[in-house]
């Protein structure tokens, strides 16, 4: 499904004037595209998803979904966020069908449908355990089941291997890829990690430092799998870095004005 | 073995204490009418065994109801506390400060408007075991990490699911912590409530049965004094089995919280 973002802006009340978030963003995904959003810390990325996934109202702006304004696009969302947020009373496998039960699956059709997915990102044997028994990767990786079970056509995925450890992190990314390739759904990836965006994703997205907008468009024409010691990879990355490196100065600018 | 090292020092050290109770007892000739010896006290159990069992079922259907309507009307009210703001700023002030009024003294009075019998000692049980549970559950329901509520509604849920299988289930440790106050709570207004509402003759056997609480100021009052101990040791054997079957369910409830890492 493709996904047009046009014009979207948001302040929130902070003291007694107001701070602006978004500034304008508009954004397209094609249908299947892997597109990484990066940026500065506090520059709205979190919100951008937030506003995406019907949790807050934008202040302007049009979500379209394949060309059209839809009411409840909300059901063509799976969203994922960067705290794993298993239920501590709930085993892996009933987690993993939490989106599914929601929706009114009866819950052995879902846990079969889970058990599958878990077993393909090597949760198999972990079914009965319960959330604190698990290292951080794993739980992750629940969380991530939860997202993909839902099989909706559209991803957001905000930071969610960002407090993993590198090893964890990229075994992640396999697996995530796999799901995306085997699913084509069209994917909106948030994160600070420039190697991560151009790991995962077809078109990389910088943003401005708080009031959030576009900056610039990387195309990441590289085959998969991504070596991260490609020289192609690394002219990328050390571009990436460039347009980064700008937008926190000018953020620090911005703060001390 | 693990039950038997939990229990074993505090088993000694009440063995020890009745042991030093009897044997000063014996040594001074205290008189049973100031203060039986433990051995009288457990004689007076099986003697007067009709009139604890009796008695006990008296008191136990005050606490029951006490305790279950307390926990119904708890939860509601906790509920509805935290869904509606209004609500929680014109009760939520006055059940805090209800906790430090000793409510129960209003006891005589529910004599007086209601009469001798169950009803007087279910209110009194109610009126101070009641706010514990309002409030462990409204605090509980509060604690509730704000992304889960996030996580739920981008999942589509309705409002009461999200009352069900999240806001329910993360209140329910501190729902336990307020319920197992209660219960206690409830034993205590039942049976200061038997003391001060008295007693009818039981027409079957022709007991008196006024319950646990109105035995013993009876026993105490004619000097039966090892029947009022008995009395006592009964009922905190009552309350702990009470007790225990709460802790039981909670065990299971929250036996996730046991799980040993992997």
């Amino acid at each position: 499904m493709e996904l047009r973002i046009e014009d979207l802006h948001k302040s929130f009340p902070h003291g007694a004037s107001s701070l602006r978030v978004l500034n304008g963003v508009c954004l397209e995904a094609t249908c299947g595209e892997f597109v990484a959003i990066l940026g500065p810390s506090g520059c709205g990325k979190t919100t951008l998803l937030n506003i995406l996934a019907g949790l807050i109202e934008p202040d302007s702006g049009r979500l379209l979904l394949d060309g059209h304004q839809v009411p409840d696009y909300r059901s063509h969302i799976a969203y994922m966020q960067q705290k794993d947020l298993l239920l501590p009373w709930r085993t892996v496998l009933d987690n993993a069908i939490l989106g599914l039960e929601l929706q009114g699956l009866p819950r052995q059709q879902a846990h079969a449908q889970a058990q599958a997915l878990l077993e393909r990102f090597g949760l198999g044997g972990f079914e009965r355990a319960y959330p604190h028994q698990l290292s951080g990767g794993m739980r992750q990786r629940v969380a991530l089941v939860r997202t993909l079970l839902l099989q909706k056509p559209i991803w957001l995925l905000d930071e969610p291997f960002g407090a993993l450890d590198a090893m964890t992190r990229s075994q992640l990314h396999h697996y995530l890829l796999q799901a995306w390739h085997d699913q084509k759904a069209t994917v909106l990836f948030v994160t600070h990690d420039v190697e991560e965006a151009l790991v995962l994703a077809d078109r990389v997205v910088v943003m401005t430092a708080r009031p959030g907008r576009i900056k610039a468009i990387l195309d990441v024409a590289l085959p998969r799998p991504r070596h991260v010691t490609d020289p192609q990879f690394v002219a990328l990355k050390a571009e990436l870095l460039e347009l980064l490196h700008a937008e926190s100065l000018e953020e620090r600018v911005y703060e001390s004005s | 073995m693990r039950v038997l090292r939990q229990l074993g020092p505090p088993l000694g050290l009440i063995l020890a204490f009745f042991a030093g109770w009897e044997t000063l007892v014996r040594l001074w000739e205290i008189p049973t009418y100031l203060l039986p010896a433990p051995t009288q006290i457990f004689q007076a159990i099986p003697a007067h065994l009709e009139i604890l069992w009796l008695n006990s079922g008296v008191t136990l259907a005050a606490v029951g109801l006490g305790f279950g309507i307390s926990l119904l009307g708890g939860l509601a009210l906790g509920i509805a506390i935290f869904y509606s703001p209004m609500l929680e700023r014109a009760l939520y002030p006055i059940l805090i400060a209800s906790r430090n009024v000793p409510l129960f003294t209003i006891a005589p009075l529910l004599i007086v408007w209601m009469g001798f019998g169950l009803p007087p000692k279910v209110v009194v049980a109610v009126i101070i075991a009641f706010f514990p549970l309002v409030v462990s559950t409204y605090d509980g329901l509060r604690a509730l990490d704000a992304d889960l509520v996030n996580l739920f509604r981008a999942l589509g849920a309705t409002r009461w699911q999200i009352l069900r299988k999240l806001r329910l289930p993360a209140a329910l440790p501190f729902i336990f912590s307020g319920a197992k106050l209660s219960l206690v709570y409830s034993i205590i207004g039942a049976v200061f409530a038997e003391m001060v509402v008295g007693g009818q003759v039981w027409r079957a056997s022709g007991v008196v049965a006024g319950g646990l609480g109105y035995w013993i100021r009876h026993a105490t009052n004619f000097g039966h004094l090892d029947l009022a101990f008995a009395l006592i040791l009964w009922l905190s054997g009552l309350s702990l089995v009470l007790f225990g079957c709460i802790v039981w369910i909670e065990r299971h409830l929250l036996r996730w919280q046991r799980v040993e890492r992997i």
